[in-house]
């Protein structure tokens, strides 16, 4: 009883002393409100994210507890320190330490006070987080995630931090170091390690994913009580070592040698933990790798195609037991001696047999290599009889390390494990990638020339369910009892199995039934949209069939299947393909209650919608608001036929978002699990061509692209000029932009034949080899090969450049001129313009214009511009030819073209696609418009191509030419350059224009309205007091007077201005006054030097005369300081030009 | 060797209480050597130990109370050895350190509370009781609830003897513990100590202070650079002093060289100049009166005289 007194005494009376404290007041008081802040702006809210939080109910708990846990870590060791140095104070301890208790009570007494006093706080956020959960935040409560968070989250952390800091107070005897040691270590583990070594050394389990999954729970529950084990047993051991060496004579000896052997035990414990973490997460890369390489070994021998796969799944407690029977497609005969196959190596094979006979066969990790025995004849049939569960660490091969451990949450605060395949005996959730089922060959390689074999194959499936559980595959299902079969018309490339306890609901329509199959209690879009029961299948109808008319492509399967997945599913982005694995063929596995979808917050969106309509006295019917929401949800996330520009603020710089498909959209369906287009020569031309069907047309980029630093398309052409397409696909560092590259690929060939034959003409081309030959595979030679039988057109020297060459065309746009003409009634509007491609071979160009409207000025435009969502059709569908022109321009070759529009063009912007242009598009905005007369009609006529925009009589210095010259000694950040926290050196030579936080040396970055040939580049800074500064000099050979110039662009400077989220800003007009840019420029002349200023406010773009001067042949030069009152300085180019 | 009659348990029912110091010796890492073959037994009742400052006294109260192991030599405890059953001599102790502070947060209620609690007053009921009434012997109730740092230097003195007497102790150690009061406070404080010897328990009371010990005290100890130069009564003291402290009216230019020459106990300037106590071996120089010793005298006479005659 003494024992357990002593130590409630010393409890409840530091319990006491450190709920009087202030510093504990003050900080929990902050941590509240804090906390009140985020759960009312979460919980309430309606944004995308805080939907992706709120609709999986644990997270709100989960949210705070991640937050607290941070707080009441960084309380802890202060609280810690802060005791031990009062314990220091010895006189007023002496008093305690001469009573008669042991060291072991003391301490702990101690222990349990702090714990006490956070359990109190914990309780007070924990009450906060739950009233917000019941009043406010709609959704439902988890009382179960309300209990458990906090111990597998907080209560570790918290036992890590004070046994540490009693530790190291006890060794360091000095507060003021443990603290700064402590500090470091939060701050290291929060901003630096973080996620090093799958979160191992995250003590605070800041980035460690603790998501919980109505499906399946937490799906790495062993990972999360190895991880939170380990600091919970070092805490320990550390607070047994604080008993062991406080400066208190023990009084118990038992008790001591008790610490000591408890400490000793949990310290291996916990390092034994650590170790088995550490060595798990080493063995799985090293696992990943040895796969990789076996892999490449038997990507070089024979695969066996497959026709039919009957595969039998019985679902057990926690495993699967399967009878797969594959027959080949080819008799025995044909068929190599070894036949290789791959079946995760978590599924154990209990026998192998060919055509009913039992055969002998090696298994190596997920290999399987089978004798064919001699005297078969015909076709063969492989029996697979396994049982097992899924080894994940064989999915997504082709993804890096570093990769495999990014963050997946909604939020930087909440995070989710990943999870590729799963059988857990209340579910199942297995896709191709899991390689669930026998394949042929291996899977992917140590690069990209080693792939898992994609073929065609007709798969009947039958599952066998426990306790009424559900199946959902592929095909129409049909059972009795607990027996499910699949059965599909059509051929895939793999298949996929989810069982778990679905409810579900289906809907005819004309050619397809849709399927949607969810959780209990995830189904209340139901009945939000209840309206819509009848008109529903017309909905989906129209916007499938609008989205296949705008893809030019239909619809191969007569099933689609909406089935929730758990949270905790993910897949990763490939390099090479549009899609993510969230698709399968006919199957879209989406979030979790809707979770992660774009307007995914069905009530909320309608209760918007609602409010919005009566705002504006809005007629619309309750069915048209819910018919509005549904089409948005659909819209925005599977069937995506509209492209919205959003101004996405990134790292304090505008970027475009040209809305790639999100990762549920069924573009998959058209073309890649339909189609397969092989290559031997070229590797990735299926890739290529799925990039050109999914890209987008008539999508004209503006400030969006020019705020943004680098487009995809941009850096893949600056590792074109490098490097080949054959070269890159084999490097492994180039990986990170192969995506851009490949995308761009795609659409220089296929835009080259279309512009070649003709786009109306290529696009029935391409269709009906599309559709012809769905479910099969198609050579690319072969259809080479009906280009040239179909339109004379050889492609061959364009494919050998397209895939080895490093040659690009090089544009030059010049005498751009627009008129109004007035034909009888009406009117109508002529464009000219001239395009010379320098480069040595043919190129593309895209010119596309924006028209109508009063979009404002465009010149000083603004993001006003750029709001307006458009139509966009894709590559498939055909041009827009009003405003919309592919033109192939040969090499050193220009051509003159005119067009006539109908309505008043506003901006002209030309995409030279795969060029060595940056950027890559072209803008030239038509502020006034001229009146003239029709000359001629329509036209591209070859003329004399320009080489330069530089005028014959013009001494040009670029910012990247010779003459140019930086200034910038001791103006960088030391401590920044140390932390590595500013600047983030780019892997490209241009940046992405900054005008938030502009860089503190000058960098280059690239815009349309910036001065250069090909290259339109600038130096900026950082505005400051002049310290730094550049240098044009040119050697000038003829005495007399110069007019001197300066290019400038105001754009930029009124760029800078733009605050918030600068989309909702109108017409630059009355934004001119704001601009107090003054550049500062020193003319060096002959009598000296001059000071010329040049207020932004007051230029034209492009060149802008800083005087008349005399020169002597010799160095002329001028210079610019980053003296300026605004946020930055530009310095592009200056020239001289003779009198 | 001491005799001491073996109790098995020390009890809060104990009666008898004796401490015995065998052989003491304390050398601190550095090599300073602060006790030296320390041989003393006290008894119940008032102990004190005087000394100079430096002298080891508080480092034999941090061994006594279990603060502190002692480098050599054995502390027994009605014949159980300190060190072996820290628990059993911890639960009959109360201690008042030197410079004594106390935690900011708890009020005066609290904290004696907070010791109760510790000294092993289980029963709430008792043990508030006992609070009161300990705060109402220190004179503190009225400030119960007053945080215990708010408190005057001599009601915080008070407090830390009321915590070091809290829970009926056998064994009462208090160091220095008039240090810094002004007169009323000191002698508030020593009639509270000797109201205490009611009680049958060790009082062991250190100090540099003379009068301290002389009020209150029956057996005494004097400890001189770390070693044990006296153990008695105090009377005992005094009767080695008698003879010779003188009393003697001096010149001022006589003053100087008898300040230089002697120990001056005490000086009070006359008509003539100026009155002296001094303490000497003997003192024939000059017209004297022996004047009768107290322990100041006694002590001054055993530190200058009594115990450099020894050497």
């Amino acid at each position: 009883m003494g024992f357990i007194d002593n130590i409630r005494t010393v409890a409840r009376f530091e319990l006491r002393t450190l709920l009087r404290s202030w510093f504990f007041r003050i900080f929990s008081v902050l941590t509240l409100l804090i906390l009140l802040g985020m759960n009312i702006a979460t919980l309430t809210e309606s944004g995308d994210n805080n939907w992706a939080i709120r609709s999986i109910i644990s997270n709100i708990p989960y949210m705070n507890m991640a937050f607290l846990n941070i707080a009441q870590a960084l309380l802890a060791i202060f609280l810690a320190s802060d005791f031990l140095k009062r314990d220091k104070k010895l006189d007023t301890t002496e008093v305690i330490y001469t009573r008669s208790m042991t060291n072991w009570e003391y301490v702990w007494g101690k222990t349990l006070g702090v714990v006490l006093v956070f359990g109190i706080l914990n309780f007070l956020v924990f009450l906060m987080a739950l009233i917000i959960n019941i009043v406010i935040s709609g959704v439902d409560v988890d009382y179960l995630a309300y209990l458990l968070y906090p111990f597998l989250l907080g209560f570790p952390t918290l036992i890590f931090t004070l046994g540490l800091a009693f530790l190291l107070m006890s060794l360091i005897r000095n507060q003021a170091v443990t603290l700064v040691v402590l500090l470091g270590l939060a701050a290291l583990s929060l901003f630096f390690i973080q996620d090093k070594v799958n979160h191992l050394f995250d003590y605070m389990a800041f980035t460690f994913p603790f998501m919980w999954s109505d499906l399946i729970g937490s799906g790495n529950l062993q990972e999360i009580l190895l991880h939170r084990g380990i600091y919970l047993f070092l805490g320990l051991a550390f607070i047994f070592a604080t008993i062991l060496l406080l400066q208190r004579l023990p009084q118990s000896r038992p008790l001591s040698i008790l610490s000591f052997v408890l400490m000793l035990g949990l310290l291996v414990l916990g390092l034994g933990g650590g170790f088995t973490y550490w060595t798990s997460f080493n063995n799985d890369k090293e696992f990943r790798q040895e796969v990789k390489e076996l892999n490449d070994m038997v990507s070089k021998l024979p695969v066996v195609q497959i026709e039919t796969y009957d595969l039998k799944l019985e679902h057990l407690d926690g495993s699967i037991s399967v009878v797969a029977s594959l027959v080949s497609e080819k008799d025995a005969s044909e068929l190599p001696e070894t036949l290789v196959f791959s079946l995760n190596p978590g599924l154990i094979i209990a026998q192998c047999s060919i055509n009913g006979d039992a055969v002998d066969f090696q298994r190596e990790k997920h290999i399987v290599r089978v004798q064919k025995p001699s005297g078969v004849t015909g076709k063969v049939k492989i029996d697979f009889s396994y049982q097992g569960v899924i080894d994940e660490r064989i999915c997504y091969l082709d993804i890096s390390d570093e990769n495999l451990t990014t963050k997946h949450g909604p939020s930087f605060i909440v995070a989710s494990p990943k999870r590729h395949g799963i059988i857990q005996k209340d579910y199942v959730l297995l896709t191709p990638e899991s390689v669930w089922y026998p394949v042929s060959g291996g899977t992917f390689g140590s690069n990209l020339s080693v792939m898992p074999v994609k073929q065609f194959s007709s798969y009947n499936l039958e599952v066998t369910t426990q306790g009424g559980m559900i199946p959902i595959s592929q095909g129409k299902s049909s059972h009795d009892g607990d027996n499910w079969s699949f059965d599909s018309q059509t051929p895939f490339h793999g298949i996929s199995l989810v069982i778990g306890n679905y409810e579900s609901k289906s809907l005819e329509l004309d050619s397809l039934l849709l399927e949607i199959h969810y959780y209990k209690g995830h189904d209340s879009f139901f009945e939000i949209l209840g309206l819509l029961a009848d008109t529903l299948p017309m909905l989906v109808n129209e916007t499938l069939e609008d989205y296949q008319r705008s893809l030019g492509l239909s619809y191969p399967y007569d099933f689609m299947k909406l089935v929730e997945a758990p949270v905790q599913f993910y897949s990763y982005d490939r390099m090479w393909a549009k899609g993510y694995d969230y698709v399968q063929p006919g199957m879209i596995l989406y979030p979790e209650n809707l979770s992660f979808l774009k307007r995914g917050n069905i009530r909320k969106e309608l209760d918007r919608a609602i409010d919005r309509a009566l705002d504006r006295d809005d007629m619309s019917t309750d069915e048209d608001l819910q018919a509005q929401i549904f089409m948005n949800l659909i819209k925005n996330n599977f069937i995506q036929g509209v492209t919205n520009y959003r101004m996405i603020m990134r790292g304090g710089s505008y970027s475009s978002s040209e809305s790639d498909a999100p990762p549920w959209s069924i573009f998959p369906n058209y073309f890649v699990y339909a189609n397969n287009f092989v290559s031997d020569e070229f590797q990735m031309i299926n890739a290529t061509l799925e990039s050109y069907i999914g890209s987008k047309i008539n999508v004209t980029r503006g400030f969006g692209r020019s705020m943004g630093g680098m487009s995809g398309e941009e850096k893949a052409n600056l590792s074109l000029v490098e490097n080949s397409f054959a070269e890159l696909l084999n490097i492994p560092d180039e990986k990170n932009i192969l995506q851009s590259v490949i995308e761009s690929k795609g659409k220089q060939l296929f835009n080259y034949l279309e512009a070649s034959i003709g786009t109306d003409e290529f696009i029935s081309f391409i269709t009906s080899e599309l559709e012809g030959s769905r479910y099969t595979d198609v050579l690319f030679d072969d259809f080479a090969q009906r280009i040239l039988d179909s339109y004379s057109i050889d492609i061959s020297s364009f494919m050998e450049n397209w895939y080895q060459g490093t040659d690009l065309p090089s544009f030059l746009v010049t005498d751009v001129r627009n008129y109004e003409i007035q034909e009888g009634e009406n009117t109508v509007f002529q464009i000219f313009f001239t395009i010379s491609n320098t480069g040595n071979v043919d190129g593309m160009v895209n010119v596309s214009f924006r028209t109508g409207g009063r979009g404002g000025r465009m010149g000083g435009m603004g993001m006003g511009g750029v709001r307006s969502a458009q139509i966009t059709t894709y590559s498939l569908a055909g041009r827009d030819d009003a405003t919309n022109h592919l033109y192939l321009v040969p090499a050193q070759t220009a051509y003159e073209y005119a067009l006539i529009l109908d309505d008043q063009p506003r901006m002209m912007s030309v995409n030279t696609l795969i060029s060595s242009n940056l950027p890559a598009n072209l803008t030239y905005p038509f502020p006034d418009i001229e009146k003239n007369r029709m000359e001629g009609s329509e036209l591209a006529k070859q003329t004399e191509l320009v080489t330069t925009l530089a005028q014959p009589n013009e001494l040009i210095v670029d910012n990247e030419d010779r003459g140019f010259s930086v200034h910038e000694e001791g103006t960088s950040n030391k401590l920044s350059g140390i932390l590595g926290i500013d600047q983030k050196k780019s892997d490209f030579k241009y940046q992405g224009l900054n005008v938030w936080r502009p860089p503190l040396t000058w960098s280059l970055t690239t815009q349309t309205g910036f001065y250069g040939d090909y290259i339109r580049s600038a130096h900026y800074t950082r505005s400051g007091e002049g310290e730094r500064y550049v240098e044009w000099e040119m050697d000038i050979t003829e005495a007399g007077y110069y007019d001197v110039y300066c290019y400038l662009n105001s754009m930029v400077a009124r760029m800078s201005r733009f605050r918030g989220r600068g989309g909702d800003r109108g017409s630059g007009r009355g934004g001119e006054s704001d601009i107090k840019d003054v550049y500062h420029y020193t003319v060096f002349h002959d009598d000296g030097e001059d000071e010329v200023s040049k207020a932004l406010s007051n230029i034209e773009d492009g060149w802008n005369m800083l005087g008349s001067f005399y020169l002597s042949p010799g160095k002329a030069k001028i210079r610019l300081t980053n003296e300026n009152t605004g946020r930055l300085v530009v310095a592009d180019a200056v020239k001289w030009e003779k009198q | 060797m001491y005799f001491y009659p073996t109790f098995k348990f020390i009890t809060k029912n104990l009666i008898i209480v004796n401490i015995a110091i065998e052989d003491l010796t304390q050398i601190y890492p550095n090599g300073n050597r602060a006790l030296k073959d320390i041989n003393l037994e006290i008894k119940d009742g008032m102990f004190g130990l005087l000394g100079p400052n430096g002298a080891g006294k508080s480092t034999l109260m941090k061994i006594l109370v279990t603060l502190m192991k002692p480098s050599q030599g054995k502390i027994t405890v009605n014949g159980l050895d300190l060190q072996k059953n820290r628990r059993k001599v911890r639960s009959v102790l109360g201690y008042l350190p030197q410079d004594f502070r106390f935690f900011a947060k708890l009020s005066t209620w609290e904290f004696l509370d907070y010791s109760a609690r510790l000294s092993g007053l289980r029963d709430s009921k008792k043990r508030n009781s006992e609070v009161d009434a300990m705060l109402e012997q220190v004179g503190l109730f009225d400030v119960r609830d007053r945080k215990a740092n708010k408190l005057s230097g001599g009601m915080k003195r008070r407090l830390g003897i009321a915590q070091a007497l809290i829970g009926d102790p056998k064994i009462v150690i208090v160091d220095e513990p008039t240090t810094g009061l002004d007169p009323d406070e000191r002698i508030r404080f020593r009639n509270l100590l000797s109201k205490m010897t009611e009680k049958e328990m060790i009082i062991i009371l250190s100090t540099h202070i003379v009068s301290d010990i002389s009020s209150t005290c029956n057996d005494m100890a004097l400890l001189d650079d770390g070693q044990l130069v006296f153990n008695g009564s105090p009377d005992q003291l005094i009767a080695k002093a008698k003879g010779h402290v003188f009393q003697l009216s001096v010149s001022n230019a006589e003053f100087d060289r008898v300040n230089e020459k002697y120990n001056v106990i005490s000086t009070i300037p006359s008509v003539n100049g100026w009155e002296m106590q001094i303490v000497a071996d003997e003192f024939t120089e000059m017209p004297a009166t022996l004047v009768e010793p107290n322990l100041e005298h006694a002590y001054v006479y055993f530190m200058e005289h009594d115990l450099k005659n020894q050497d």
